[in-house]
């Protein structure tokens, strides 16, 4: 590893700023950008008109078709980092790093088996909008259904400023702004359907761009192949390289687990795969169905796009190293500007724009989803923890002035936190929801012997165990690195496996409720 | 103690295991006791009355047993990194194609379209519907509603 970076840091590195103010198309890719926002926009119109109820604004009426919640699922789960994220870390660490992706082979399925058809019914029998009522109303617990009230809220306002932040650069690149402006006009489009259409208007705009995703991907994955003259040809370039002949890591690095060992990347894979279960903006998106046997197609609609697009963040991320080692491109500064690089030097600017909206997009309808989840935690949640409950009317005005909060706060943290915040910030990422929200809700539905107290502590304890291991690692703290850090533990996994293990042995050492018999009817169908 | 809960205990102490797989950094070890929960997680979610629907398990249980051992024969060809690029399929890498192919491409989409093939027989049978409808006075037959 320290060959590589020797290596590459003898190359100038590539700066796609310098790129973008040389690039003469970039005005028809702006257009392109502008006139994408546009429909997003107009999407958000045509919600905020049939949004009439708080369930019309949370759950989008429970009126989702199956195809919709396929594509508002793959673009919830994959669809930022497919494009963005992706395509950097395969050029950093090489094919390891599809193995975030490729958890879709069981992920969806998993979704689908353990939580899909059991949230489906719960809301049929019970009044449910958010996870942590699907936590109230199994455990009957108003302690286990504030923590994940809590865990929900907390973890979705800085999710999000980690999103905008993401957005603020793409905007940047595109508009030749600064990333704070970019942050402020994202948010800004994202406020206006987000507080008019709610979760309808975030689950079209899924469908809209996920949908464009899954074209451009193919195109681009064949624009990859072309450029590099084959996937033989660009892995053999990769193998062979003299910058990565120490301790054979170019073979490494286009091997199944890429320069990283194999647990770590297998952590990636389990993590994700198991841990989908504990999503709360994925989750809850099974209380919009219209009809409990739209069930069926789904898994398979959300897999197959999922997979296609993972295609795209291979092909740029080994084409863009291969090129960088063959000589013909700088070394990037920064990895996230594999997808960036790639798109200015080898497609169109048509091409380049769809893409630069279809990432733009992305971010914005996840940023919806989280900024939705979040005020339903607000308005519903939170109340619950005090015994009460607010009239419809009052939750669709609260829920829309709530979701008008997280934004402006997200903004806030996206530009005023120092480099110490930012990591607490990814401290609060897929892993932290995975660990506190899995076990209760993926065991807790399907095992009537689990316990409130069980589900309480394995949330306290997901959570608890989840945040301080990221933030002990960000911030490198001396204790993690003498100890988790040496033995090179993945964190969630970790935590996700000792919340599972509390959860199990605590539901094991106490008494079990007597089942409502609604709940039970759920979990017995 | 009912099957789920056996189940469950089973869950437990692969879980157990695999914590022990990361804290000795054992690939191998973390790789089966990875798959073996995934799937009985899958497996816990399917259950009816403790049992498990024989096509649909089956299906689920030889794409695992494949999952596994193509795991392990990729962990087996990465030992010696210059066998990684000895042979290809389709462009990419013999065990690097595994990956692709066998590891992603075709478990997800066996697992995907088994869950859609055996939906109305293993998933929610209409009996199961009827069961639950009179159990919790609802109405979950949409297209009916709407045809009447």
């Amino acid at each position: 590893m320290k060959m590589l970076l020797t290596t590459l840091s003898d190359v100038l590195p590539s700066d796609p700023t310098t790129l973008v103010a040389g690039y003469e198309g970039m005005s028809l890719t702006a257009g392109i950008v502008i006139f994408y926002l546009l429909i997003v926009l107009g999407i958000g119109y045509w919600a905020t008109k049939k949004t009439k109820s708080s369930k019309d604004f949370f759950i989008a009426g429970k009126q989702i078709g199956p195809v919709a919640l396929a594509l508002a699922a793959f673009s919830a789960t994959l669809s930022g980092w497919l494009f963005v994220g992706a395509p950097g870390l395969v050029y950093t660490i090489g094919t390891g790093a599809m193995w975030f992706t490729m958890s879709t082979a069981v992920a969806y399925v998993i979704l689908w088996a353990v939580t899909g058809k059991r949230m489906r019914l719960l809301v049929e029998v019970k009044d449910v909008m958010t996870v942590a009522d699907a936590v109230y109303e199994r455990f009957n617990s108003r302690f286990a259904s504030v923590l994940a009230g809590v865990a929900t809220l907390i973890g979705v306002v800085l999710y999000l400023a980690t999103q905008l932040l993401a957005m603020g650069v793409i905007l940047g690149y595109v508009f030749n702004i600064s990333v704070g402006t970019g942050v402020v006009i994202g948010m800004v489009i994202t406020l206006l359907y987000a507080i008019g259409g709610g979760m309808l208007a975030g689950i079209y705009t899924d469908v809209f761009q996920g949908s464009m995703m899954a074209i451009t991907s193919v195109v681009i994955f064949s624009i990859a192949l072309s450029v590099g003259d084959g996937m033989e040809n660009i892995t053999n370039i990769i193998a062979n390289s003299s910058a990565l002949a120490e301790g054979g890591l170019g073979f490494k690095f286009v091997g199944p687990f890429g320069i990283l060992p194999p647990i770590s990347v297998m952590s990636f894979f389990f993590l994700l795969a198991l841990g989908i279960v504990g999503q709360p903006h994925l989750v809850h998106k099974f209380f919009m169905i219209k009809d409990i046997k739209k069930l069926k197609h789904g898994a398979f609609f959300t897999t197959i796009p999922a997979i296609i697009a993972g295609l795209l963040s291979f092909g740029v991320g080994v084409l863009v190293k291969s090129q960088v080692l063959a000589g013909n491109l700088d070394a990037l500064i920064k990895a996230d500007d594999a997808i960036t690089v790639f798109l200015l030097n080898y497609t169109t600017p048509v091409l380049t724009g769809l893409a630069f909206a279809g990432i733009a997009s992305a971010i914005m309808s996840t940023a919806d989803s989280f900024i939705n989840i979040a005020s339903a935690a607000a308005v519903r949640d939170i109340p619950l923890a005090f015994g009460k409950r607010l009239s419809e009317k009052n939750e669709l005005k609260y829920g829309r002035i709530t979701a008008l909060l997280c934004g402006v706060i997200s903004v806030v943290l996206a530009l005023g936190l120092s480099s110490e915040g930012i990591a607490l910030l990814g401290a609060f990422g897929y892993g932290t929801f995975a660990a506190a929200l899995a076990p209760a809700i993926g065991l807790g539905y399907n095992w009537k012997r689990a316990t409130k107290e069980g589900a309480a502590a394995s949330i306290g304890i997901g959570l608890l165990l989840g945040i301080t291991l990221e933030v002990a690692k960000n911030l490198q703290m001396a204790w993690y690195m003498k100890s988790f850090g040496k033995v090179g533990i993945y964190n969630g996994v970790f935590a996700l496996s000792i919340s599972v293990i509390v959860f199990i042995v605590v539901s094991m050492l106490t008494k079990p409720a007597k089942l409502d018999e609604k709940i039970d009817a759920v979990m017995s169908c | 103690m009912d099957k789920n809960t056996k189940l469950v205990m089973f869950i437990l102490a692969a879980t157990v295991v695999m914590v022990i797989s990361q804290l000795t950094r054992n690939a191998t070890l973390f790789a089966v006791t990875m798959m073996i929960i995934i799937y009985s997680w899958i497996f816990l979610g399917t259950l009816k009355n403790g049992k498990m629907p024989k096509v649909l398990g089956s299906v689920w249980f030889i794409t695992m047993g494949v999952m596994i051992i193509s795991l392990l024969a990729m962990l087996n060809i990465v030992k010696v990194p210059e066998n990684i690029t000895q042979s290809h399929v389709l462009g990419f890498p013999l065990p690097t194609a595994i990956l692709f192919f066998v590891f992603w491409i075709f478990a997800g989409v066996v697992n995907t379209a088994a869950y859609s093939a055996r939906f109305e027989k293993d998933i929610l049978t209409k009996e199961w519907i009827d069961e639950f409808e009179k159990k919790t006075n609802t109405n979950l037959q949409i297209d009916n509603k709407e045809a009447s």
